[in-house]
């Protein structure tokens, strides 16, 4: 496909931990063997428990991390192995907004300086241009123009992100990365992020990585969502199938566990046994077998693939699913 | 000293509490909160009343920096002295204010009748104490009769309890070797080796991935179930208020704005603020990628506090009376409570 920004394919991503004198060289698996795809206008939701590799899949994609293994693809060229200096420049065209935007923003810095930086770092523009670019883009994001006088501990957590955001579009990026952009904040300023990133992004045809463990806010921003566990993606699917028609029994118990604000609809859950098994030594076969109710032998020894389920390229991979 | 008594199963003393079911154990009254700061005192809570029940469990809901916790901190004696102090109203607890009580009955009541748990175990655990050390340091603060051995059993029988497996061994683990979730079982184990008659969680699962909330909202509620304790529960998850509590408050900057059932809140909420927070969440059902309702603005700074009604600035149905006049709690049922001047003209 012609529109696709960003793909990824069997991209790995080991951390090696340990290897001193007296101890062995451990890794953990935080990102094992996966290939996705990002359209222009499209956002993809990324979701999973804390220690699946969500954040680490958002950060190797962007190249902040150098993958292990597998193949990095920008509008259909490998940048896998892309100098530095060549890398910088494309830097441009790739964002990322974090959770928690005190710690992501120079608190010794104005906004309107923290805001001009990337222009400064890709020498756009004159400083009296960068002003008048970081005043309309404060107006953007719903900000007074007096903001870029100000520092990041005067504004509220709703109006950092917003910082945030801003600078993440000053350079018309093509794709961004947001990693738990959301989650810090509360219910009503939260909503009033997720609605300003779904105005800009069909303003600029904007592609986004949406990560995020709330699972509510990822399907009202996502058009597909791939679930994430220890490492591997177990499911993938257009939002709506995905959360109407969860195959993998991980994708059910995911869901299931939503608290939903009705209270007329308790007790109604699956309650998963145990934790998330450590990304160093995960179990043989399907990852998710400890914890499933539907384990069988098979599960335990062999690791599935993820296969076609569904229309509009739904894929699982679980052994019961492809059986049926 | 005390006399003897068997901290667990004591079945007499268990069957006393599930029979009085609804009973009130804590009767919190028009509670206000002072802060010291260099721009003055700022009342940080107005007139916060509620009734925690036995068996049931009652949420205190609203947005950062809404007086949820500082609630708990004030229940507990916890304010950080000298800058917050309790000025107003009472909490009664077995016929007495606690707000009043010298500080060492404080530091026998907390932790043995009134019990705390945090959002973050973590920082509430002491990372260079196993998990028995800090379980049996109950024991030996409230239940000085118990034997070093004795603890010990008690202490496993507590971790058996919040369904930690192997719980023999998790007895010399430190808490940086467990998960998020399993400290939050210790945290809760801790909290109600004493059987508390209340306890406090002030977001206990916010941290928590929604597969280990749902498994330690089950765990409390099977708990309270069993022994009959009163829950405070403080959470901004809405979702959360409508799988576990009987009633809730509404507060929004330090005052209650609305009081009731959890099914009333959720299909009459009366304040606009309880219906703009109520809107605002994601659901489920939503068309994918449509724009959510918002509430504009932002909780305003508590040293610049609009005069009249706190939720003035960003309300819809504001009026010009609004923004001078306080508005007065109204009961508009036997247990709906909503503070609002508009009320009747909004239905």
């Amino acid at each position: 496909m012609s529109d696709v920004v960003l793909s990824i394919r069997d991209l790995k991503q080991h951390f090696a931990i340990g290897g001193g004198l007296f101890s062995k060289k451990k890794f953990v698996y935080a990102v094992d063997g996966i290939s996705l795809d990002v359209k222009a206008g499209e956002t993809l939701g990324l979701v999973g428990e804390s220690g699946c590799g969500k954040s680490t899949v958002g950060r190797t994609l962007l190249k902040l991390y150098e993958p292990t293994s597998g193949k990095i693809f920008f509008e259909g060229r490998d940048i896998t192995d892309l100098p530095v200096r060549e890398m910088a420049e494309l830097r441009k065209e790739m964002q990322i907004i974090f959770q928690d935007p005190m710690e992501s923003l120079n608190a010794r810095h104005t906004v309107g300086g923290i805001m001009a930086e990337p222009f400064e770092i890709h020498g756009i523009g004159t400083p009296e241009e960068r002003r008048v670019w970081v005043e309309e883009l404060l107006v953007k994001v719903g900000l007074p123009k007096t903001a870029a006088d100000r520092y990041p501990h005067e504004f509220s957590g709703g109006q950092r992100q917003r910082i945030g955001i801003a600078r993440a579009i000053a350079l018309k990026p093509k794709i961004i990365v947001c990693d738990e952009a959301v989650s810090a904040l509360d219910v009503s300023v939260q909503s009033q992020i997720v609605n300003l990133l779904l105005d800009l992004q069909q303003e600029m045809n904007l592609a986004l990585i949406f990560i995020a463990h709330d699972l509510s806010v990822v399907k009202h921003i996502s058009d597909r969502i791939a679930v994430m566990y220890l490492g591997k993606i177990v499911e993938i699917g257009a939002a709506e199938t995905l959360y109407k028609e969860p195959k993998h029994p991980y994708t059910q118990a995911l869901i299931s566990a939503i608290p939903i604000p009705n209270p007329r609809l308790r007790n109604k859950r699956i309650i998963l046994k145990g934790d998330v098994p450590s990304p160093m030594d995960p179990p043989a076969g399907c990852h998710f077998n400890a914890r499933c109710i539907h384990a069988t032998d098979l599960c335990r020894e062999q690791r599935p693939d993820l296969v076609s389920v569904g229309e509009n390229g739904h894929q699982a991979a679980c052994h019961l699913v492809q059986s049926n | 000293m005390k006399p003897l008594k068997s901290n667990l199963s004591s079945s007499h003393e268990q069957q006393e509490a599930i029979s009085n079911l609804g009973e009130v154990v804590l009767d919190v009254r028009q509670l206000e909160t002072t802060f010291t700061t260099e721009q003055g005192p700022i009342k940080v809570l107005d007139g916060v009343s509620f009734q925690a029940k036995r068996g049931q469990t009652i949420g205190i809901v609203g947005e950062s920096g809404c007086g949820k916790s500082v609630t708990s901190l004030s229940i507990m004696g916890l304010l950080p002295r000298p800058h917050g102090q309790v000025t107003g109203g009472e909490v009664i607890y077995k016929g007495q204010d606690v707000t009043k009580l010298p500080p060492e009955k404080l530091y026998e009541m907390r932790g043995d009748r009134i019990a705390m748990i945090f959002q973050e175990p973590m920082t509430a655990l002491n990372p260079v104490h196993t998990i028995g050390e800090q379980l049996c340091e109950v024991f030996r603060l409230h239940r000085p009769e118990f034997n070093k051995q004795q603890r010990k059993i008690e202490a496993i029988k507590m971790l058996k309890k919040v369904d930690i497996p192997a719980p023999e061994k998790r007895f010399d683990v430190y808490p940086h070797e467990l998960s998020g979730g399993m400290r939050q079982r210790v945290m809760i184990a801790i909290a109600l080796a004493c059987k508390p008659d209340i306890l406090i969680a002030d977001e206990p699962t916010t941290a928590l991935d929604v597969t280990i909330q749902a498994q330690i909202l089950s765990l409390m509620k099977d708990l309270q179930k069993e022994t009959g304790m009163a829950i405070i529960f403080i959470t901004h998850d809405l979702g959360v208020v409508a799988e576990i509590c009987d009633e809730v408050v509404v507060m929004y900057a330090g005052r209650a704005v609305e009081k009731t059932n959890v099914f009333e809140l959720f299909e009459n909420p009366r304040h606009p603020y309880s219906r703009g927070l109520l809107n605002s969440i994601p659901r489920l059902d939503d068309k994918p990628k449509t724009r959510l309702n918002t509430i504009e603005g932002s909780v305003p700074s508590l040293a610049d506090m609009p005069k009249g009604c706190r939720f003035y600035n960003r309300c819809p149905d504001r009026q010009n009376k609004c923004e001078s006049q306080t508005p007065v709690p109204e009961m508009i049922a036997d247990d709906h409570m909503v503070s609002c001047l508009r009320l009747k003209e909004l239905s």
